[in-house]
């Protein structure tokens, strides 16, 4: 393999949360086994375009750089994924990174999802057990269960679910697959299924489950494969019960 | 007034915090949330908030007697146009297709048919109730839906992205077929009914055959395909395994519902 290999970008940039989007084309000199990140770290290093001129370095988010923390999304040739897992050998030349379009741009490839932080809280996505007393041990959890809990847990809120979600977009309030999951996660656990109706009101609140159109998309793109369409069928059949149950009157509506 | 004119005249007497206040408040907290970096404080201020935002809201929530109809209409309403879907719609659909069918076996078959259908007691409260109303609340929130979605099957090209599409062509298509078909069939002709030699003289065009040949099955396909996302819906088929045997079932309901209606079409275009 000749040493002075390049792999061409295609980054699409904006440079402020206001401004026009615009592509900007990149050579990077080739590695064996580099991924989209380390790409983007020979821009940062050299900041210069294919007709080079400098410019300024492209900016994106990561943390974890091995598929655990989701900050890192990105739409790569036309898919949203984790850019940290994106190997440049597997993908298709030349490379398009674009920012993901569900999200509003910060700058560049960066995102904000604070939708998402939004849509846990819709669903209250946690297990409240501060106190002013010890609370004691909770219930036990069969093993079974704790099984498959765990794989919804894996969820990181990277949002790649909710870019290839059809019905999530700017004309639209859905929350998408992520948050729903994870009430249905938070209800599967012995103490969070003490809150259970609250969550499952928050699903039926305003963008809430019912914008869910059946695509599923989602399932086929989470990187964890969390099995997000069966949360969402779950999750309808538990609404519509816990909706029976807040009209007609139920001492287990709580 | 907000919280901070509220600790301003605490000493005052009773400060009454009501839901609204903590909500713009947190509001006002947002906007300082930029800075929070350098106001790690302000963080814990809006975390603070938000928790005591959701305890009253409960505990409202609780003196109120839990969340009534109203707060989920959104849900109310999707749950509503899923259900009136199968039930009474696609059940219609059915019964429609069938007794048409009466044409395959000759036309005096059809004609009784469609008379003793005609001839129904309460025949107007049948069509308002059971047709006109449900069909209308269906298709207007259906434009909705196709509205909000923002189709990629482009980039993400899975059958279900396909069926979530074409679910959204067919009812556009049979949107516009049933206004037509109906107009023409049903309020055109005033109080009298349908009858065979009607149908002969639309179908026997070419243009309309295949209108109506188009029309009828996307109508069968939005239903049947319909039917897979109601098992969804209603949470009747969770598992991909079950989702899938729902596939196939829909899948045998489209071709069953479509050989019905594709045969009668033939009849009263072709005589045979
Ligand atoms: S469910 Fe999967 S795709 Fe969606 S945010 Fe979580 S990890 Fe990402
Ligand atoms: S950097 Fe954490 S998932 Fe890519």
């Amino acid at each position: 393999m000749a040493d002075n290999k390049t792999i061409t970008f295609i980054i699409t940039r904006q440079d402020s949360p206001d401004s026009n989007s615009y592509k900007e084309t990149f050579k990077v000199p080739y590695k064996p086994n580099m991924n989209v990140i380390s790409a983007l770290m020979e821009i940062r290093q050299n900041p210069v375009n294919a007709n080079g001129e400098k410019t300024t370095p492209v900016q994106w988010d990561m943390n974890c750089l091995e598929e655990v923390c989701g900050a890192c999304s990105m739409v790569i040739n036309g898919v949203a994924r984790q850019s940290c897992a994106a190997l440049v050998d597997q993908l298709d030349h030349p490379i398009h990174l674009e920012p993901m379009s569900t999200f509003p741009v910060v700058r560049d490839l960066i995102v904000d999802r604070e939708r998402m932080f939004d849509a846990l809280k819709q669903v209250k996505a946690w297990i409240p057990i501060d106190g002013t007393h010890d609370l004691g041990p909770g219930p036990r959890m069969p093993e079974k269960k704790r099984q498959w809990a765990y794989e919804l847990s894996k969820c990181m809120t990277c949002g790649v679910c909710l870019e290839a979600c059809p019905n999530v977009n700017d004309k639209s309030n859905f929350i998408g697959p992520a948050a729903i999951s994870q009430a249905r996660l938070f209800n599967a656990h012995p103490t969070g299924a003490m809150n259970a109706s609250e969550r499952l009101n928050g699903l039926m609140e305003d963008g809430g489950i019912d914008g869910c159109g059946n695509s599923q998309n989602c399932v086929q793109v989470c990187p964890k494969g969390i099995p997000l369409t069966t949360s969402i069928a779950a999750m309808n059949r538990a609404t519509n019960i816990q909706a029976f149950k807040n009209f007609f009157g139920s001492d287990n509506a709580h | 007034m907000n919280i901070f004119n509220a600790f301003k005249n605490r000493n005052k007497g009773t400060v009454f915090l009501t839901l609204e206040t903590v909500r713009s408040t947190i509001n006002m907290s947002q906007l300082y949330n930029v800075n929070s970096s350098y106001f790690p404080f302000l963080r814990n201020v809006r975390v603070e908030l938000l928790n005591m935002y959701n305890i009253m809201k409960l505990t409202t929530d609780q003196i109120k007697g839990g969340n009534t109809l109203t707060e989920h209409r959104e849900f109310l309403t999707r749950r509503l146009h899923s259900l009136l879907g199968v039930i009474p719609i696609g059940i219609f659909l059915i019964q429609h297709l069938v007794v048409n069918h009466f044409a395959v076996y000759g036309e005096e078959n059809f004609n009784k048919a469609a008379e003793f259908m005609h001839s129904l007691p309460f025949r107007l409260v049948l069509e308002f109730g059971v047709i006109f109303i449900p069909i209308l609340f269906h298709a207007i929130l259906g434009v909705y839906i196709v509205f909000v979605a923002r189709n990629n099957m482009r980039n993400y090209s899975f059958f279900r992205n396909w069926m979530f599409y074409l679910q959204r062509i067919t009812g556009v298509i049979t949107f516009v077929f049933v206004v037509w078909h109906v107009w023409e069939t049903r309020i055109q002709l005033g109080s009298e009914g349908a009858d065979y030699s009607l149908m002969e003289g639309i179908l026997s065009n070419p243009f309309m055959f295949w209108f109506y040949m188009i029309g009828v099955l996307s109508t069968i396909f939005h239903f049947a395909n319909g039917l897979w996302s109601f098992c969804v819906t209603w949470g009747i088929t969770q598992t991909p395994k079950s989702q899938k045997i729902a596939t196939y079932a829909t899948l045998i309901v489209f071709l069953a519902l479509s050989y019905v209606g594709v045969r009668t079409i033939i009849t009263f275009a072709y005589g045979v």
